[in-house]
């Protein structure tokens, strides 16, 4: 198997597109079996998925970013614009994407665009390795319920949501030459190499708790009782006193997100982490993430420096666990939380390095998500927010 | 459990260190997890080893094997496919009847697995070569199936574990699979193995069986051959011997009376050698059997030492018998083969003795249980065997030398017959000689004493003159036989005790004729064209008005498979060919007085 990665900046798609694909090209020297593209929202994803098609045969999965991307050549994100391809070329592996349409029912997207990605890879019936996601923001949680349904729990979700620059809504998914706004993007991957996935957050949990006594979808009205947003703010210290009758709370509470306890390995509990991104005008928390009335809530704490050093730690626990030989790897897939590349934007070179540091430059593509998708060991596949979740392709 | 913290108190490099510290401690629980896990593989492949190297047989490696894999796998069935010589794919272990034998159709999924992919299937109802199988067998409930694949160094086969429940299977059975890879093959290789073992007994089993077939078969031929020898010999004997006995009752002038008692003799002779020669063909063929029937030891010895005492005589020499045996002694087993064995033992004595004696010693000894054990020793100071030769003479054909044969005549059947006949009877026929002095024969048997014989006044009087009382009778009797010279002779012999006959040719005539008017007996030829002895027999049993007529059988099948053969038929007693006369007046005797003494029990 033969990865590679290549990014443009150009604004012009086919240009863009040429450059990319040329070089990707260059290394594998073949037609990949398998292209995943992502995107800034500058790029048209309907011109984008018409010239994709015309120019490849063989399966292409994209999925927009939050204003950039990355790999081992660096972080890519001049002016929000920037275009990155990952390629495959594995001729004795399978795999298969397919769009489907969310038409307000999450989980029948999810079931069948799974069908439909096992019938493309032309493995309708058998059971993936992986399962690649991209789903518009909302119901993430339902669209994995969906592809459970088909291939039961235990088979690796890993992907992120579908982003914009600036949550506007401009966010879009591409299968093949279908294109929405709204929908779920699947690739299943049957790749003739090992896959190696992880899921993990860079937070700690703090001693502030409660129990969502009032919750619906992703909104947290009640936290103990309380107003959700009054609670939040006495926990953080007043760190969203500005919006505490109502506003946009994204950026300020990147680091102290929520966690429910996911599973415990040993004597340590791990979290899945939902980001609140505004108060409501009854004081309510709306969230990226589904949180249902009665589960336990920690306020959680991260800080820059673990955010930045995350993304290499986390390679470095897969090689570690999986006792993987970097000279083996093949490539890898990054997703990571749009909310913590914008707090620490500006050391995102520094993040790169860390990932380049454990992967040896290995190609790899990150992309930023407004949500993310992955399998805890022993949690099962979770949508979490401010989550990095990572594969790595090993031919060992 | 790291403590949690308060964020208010702690500036950001105590927050990095803190989570640094909590990731690290996840990693370190990550690891130790994944070294119980593979803790846990690795004793279940060590004991999967161990386990099928317990195994019996093929059937059970195979449920062990799968037994093992369901400590980690959610298997409820499981089966192989074989790949076979002819590319023929067809499941041979499973662990249910709904799979076995099945043939699995080549298709791109069966040879990725083939080629080295292991396939989890979360729903085989999508998957071709399964949709194939699900159609054509509504009985199997299958809904996830994992596949994997097997190799051995000249097969391929695949391991297909089963659930009825959809996505039962995914990438860590695959992976636990791949680890356990030299688990299932080696399972493979001895299933083959036990599989080859078994193939190779099978074929052995199935030479043995046709080997054994094919001596049967010949055996049968032989037999076959022995019944119609025999059948083809004592016809002809039978007119020689009986033909020559009615012209002797005549008056014939001389010499031709002489040259008659010639022909006579020399047909007995003739008979003799003839019954030895089929006698010994019978013993190797398995096809003589020991009867089993109560009879008097003191007549059987006595009638034996009176036949041959004047020979004895005859020739100057002196002849002793001492029986140290009650006269009564009734016992069970074969009176004409012992009788047989004592004639030939003390005929060859008085063969070979030229001067001198014979001296015949039997002694009975009750023993454990109802059991009389019995010695007969038979001496003679005739010429005798040096110890070279005494080895060789109970082998068949065989006799001191060439020229003993020469000079004594006979087929040196004898003694290869007594001994073989001693031993079907359980006993060791032993020998002991010195050249020139004489020789010694003695044997022992062990048989069942009865109660003592009571002779019923009926019985006595067939012993002692059935001729003078078959004239008194005048009885009817119908003789059915093909053989118009065997018509002849038999009629004559009948007809010299006024017995009054009727000849039928064959079964059917003789159905007719009973038809028309009543007969007291009938002698029956079992081998006529049109309707044979058996057959007519079954019909004349059929008819109530005749199934107490006595049917005696003509037979010169003197086999036992015959005699069954009569038995089953219906027929009351039989008649060997050539026709002993004294016998057949006796036989017939018999038959008309039970008959008449049933009469008159019913009567009173």
């Amino acid at each position: 198997m033969k990865i590679a990665t290549a990014f443009s900046s150009n604004p012009n798609l086919k240009a863009a597109l040429q450059e990319t694909f040329n070089a990707l090209q260059k290394i594998i020297a073949a037609q990949p079996d398998l292209t995943l593209i992502y995107y800034t929202e500058n790029y048209d994803p309907r011109k984008l998925a018409d010239t994709l098609s015309e120019q490849q045969a063989n399966q292409i999965h994209g999925c927009s970013t939050c204003l950039g991307l990355m790999g081992s050549s660096g972080f890519h994100s001049d002016d929000g614009i920037v275009l990155g391809a990952w390629g495959a070329h594995d001729p004795d592996g399978a795999y298969g994407s397919a769009l489907v349409a969310m038409n307000d029912q999450p989980r029948r997207a999810g079931a069948e665009a799974i069908q439909q990605a096992l019938a493309n890879a032309k493995r309708a019936g058998e059971t993936p390795d992986l399962i690649w996601l991209s789903a518009t923001p909302g119901n993430e949680e339902s669209v994995i319920q969906g592809i459970q349904d088909v291939v039961g729990s235990d088979v690796p979700i890993a992907g992120g949501s579908a982003a914009d620059n600036s949550v506007a809504g401009n966010w879009s998914i591409i299968a093949n030459s279908d294109v929405t706004a709204d929908g779920v993007a699947i690739t299943v991957m049957f790749p003739s190499v090992k896959i190696s996935h992880t899921f993990q957050s860079g937070y700690s949990p703090t001693t502030c708790s409660g129990t969502a006594t009032r919750a619906d979808g992703r909104i947290i009205y009640e936290i103990d009782g309380k107003p959700a947003a009054d609670v939040y703010n006495e926990w953080s210290n007043g760190i969203i006193n500005s919006a505490i009758n109502g506003g946009n709370i994204l950026a300020q509470t990147t680091l102290h997100p929520i966690g429910r306890k996911v599973a415990s390995i040993g004597q340590v509990d791990y979290y899945k982490l939902s980001h609140p991104d505004s108060v409501t005008a009854e004081k309510a928390l709306t969230l990226f993430s589904e949180v249902s009335t009665g589960d336990k809530l920690v306020l959680m704490s991260g800080s820059k420096n673990s955010l930045i050093a995350r993304a290499g730690r986390v390679a470095q626990s897969v090689l570690d666990v999986e006792e993987l030989d970097v000279a083996n790897i093949s490539g890898a897939l990054v997703v990571f939380c749009a909310g913590c590349m914008l707090a620490i934007q500006d050391d995102m070179g520094k993040v790169v390095n860390s990932i380049n540091g454990v992967l040896e430059e290995k190609p790899f593509l990150g992309a930023f998500t407004f949500g993310e998708q992955g399998c805890f060991v022993e949690g099962g596949n979770t949508h979490g927010n401010l989550m990095i979740s990572m594969v790595i392709f090993d031919a060992g | 459990m790291l403590d949690k913290t308060n964020i208010n108190d702690k500036p950001e490099i105590n927050e990095f260190l803190r989570e640094e510290l909590v990731e690290e401690r996840l990693q370190l629980e990550r690891i130790i997890s994944r070294e119980k896990r593979l803790r846990k593989e690795a004793e279940g492949l060590l004991n999967g080893l161990r386990i099928l190297n317990a195994s019996r047989n093929s059937q059970e490696m195979f449920e062990n094997l799968l037994n093992v894999l369901k400590e980690f796998i959610p298997i409820e069935n499981g089966f192989i496919i074989f790949e076979r010589e002819d590319d023929q794919l067809i499941a041979g272990m499973t662990t249910s009847s709904a799979f076995a034998g099945l043939i699995w159709e080549d298709s791109e999924f069966i040879q990725r697995i083939l080629s080295g992919q292991i396939i989890a299937a979360h729903n085989v109802s999508l998957i071709p070569t399964w949709q194939k199988q699900l159609e054509k067998n509504s009985e199997l409930k299958v809904t996830s199936a994992l596949h994997a694949p097997l190799h051995t160094h000249n097969h391929r086969a695949i391991l297909v574990c089963t659930h009825s429940a959809s996505a039962m299977f995914n990438k860590n059975h695959v992976k636990l699979l791949e680890k356990f890879s030299p688990l299932t093959n080696q399972a493979l290789i001895n299933i083959e193995h036990r599989q080859e073992l078994q193939t190779e007994v099978n074929i052995q089993t199935k030479q043995l069986r046709v080997a054994k077939e094919k001596a049967e078969a010949t055996n049968k031929a032989k037999s076959n051959f022995l019944a119609n020898m025999s059948h083809e010999i004592r016809t002809p004997m039978n007119a020689i011997i009986n033909l020559n006995a009615l012209a002797l009752e005549g008056n014939l002038p001389e010499p031709e009376r002489q040259y008659i008692e010639k022909v006579a003799g020399a047909s007995q002779d003739l008979l003799g050698i003839i019954n030895e020669i089929l006698d010994l063909s019978k013993i190797e063929a398995g096809k003589l059997s020991i009867e089993s029937t109560p009879f008097n030891l003191d007549s059987v010895i006595n009638e034996v030492i009176n036949l041959l005492k004047p020979a004895a005589e005859e020739k100057g020499l002196t002849f002793r018998a001492k029986l140290s045996l009650p006269s009564t002694l009734m016992v069970t087993g074969d009176p004409l083969r012992l009788r047989q064995v004592l004639t030939n033992l003390i005929h060859n004595a008085i063969k070979f003795t030229d001067s001198g004696g014979i001296e015949v010693i039997a002694k009975a000894q009750l023993t454990e249980g109802n059991d009389t054990s019995i010695s007969f020793t038979i001496s003679d100071s005739g010429i005798g065997l040096p110890a070279s030769e005494l080895k060789t003479i109970f082998q068949s054909f065989q006799q001191a030398d060439n020229s003993t044969t020469r000079k004594y005549g006979g087929t040196g059947l004898g003694l290869a017959i007594s001994k073989q006949l001693i031993e079907l009877m359980g006993g060791i026929l032993e020998a002991k000689s010195i050249q020139n002095v004489g020789s010694k024969f003695s044997f022992s048997l062990q048989l069942a004493a009865v109660e003592k014989e009571n002779k019923t006044p009926t019985q006595q009087a067939i012993a002692d003159n059935a001729e003078e009382r078959l004239r008194l009778l005048k009885s009817r009797v119908l003789l059915v036989e093909d053989n118009i010279t065997n018509q002849l002779i038999a009629k004559k012999i009948l007809e010299r005790v006024n017995l009054n006959v009727t000849i039928a040719s064959h079964g059917k005539e003789a159905l007719s004729l009973l038809a028309k008017q009543p007969f007291d007996l009938i002698l029956m030829d079992l081998h006529m064209p049109i309707m044979d002895g058996f057959q007519t027999t079954k019909v004349i049993r059929k008819n109530p008005q005749w199934n107490k007529l006595p049917i005696i059988a003509l037979t010169a099948n003197a086999i036992k498979t015959t005699i069954d053969e009569c038995d089953a038929a219906g027929i009351d007693a039989h008649i060997s060919k050539p026709i002993d006369i004294k016998t057949m007046y006796k036989v017939i005797l018999g038959k008309l007085t039970t008959e008449e003494m049933d009469n008159q029990s019913a009567k009173s």
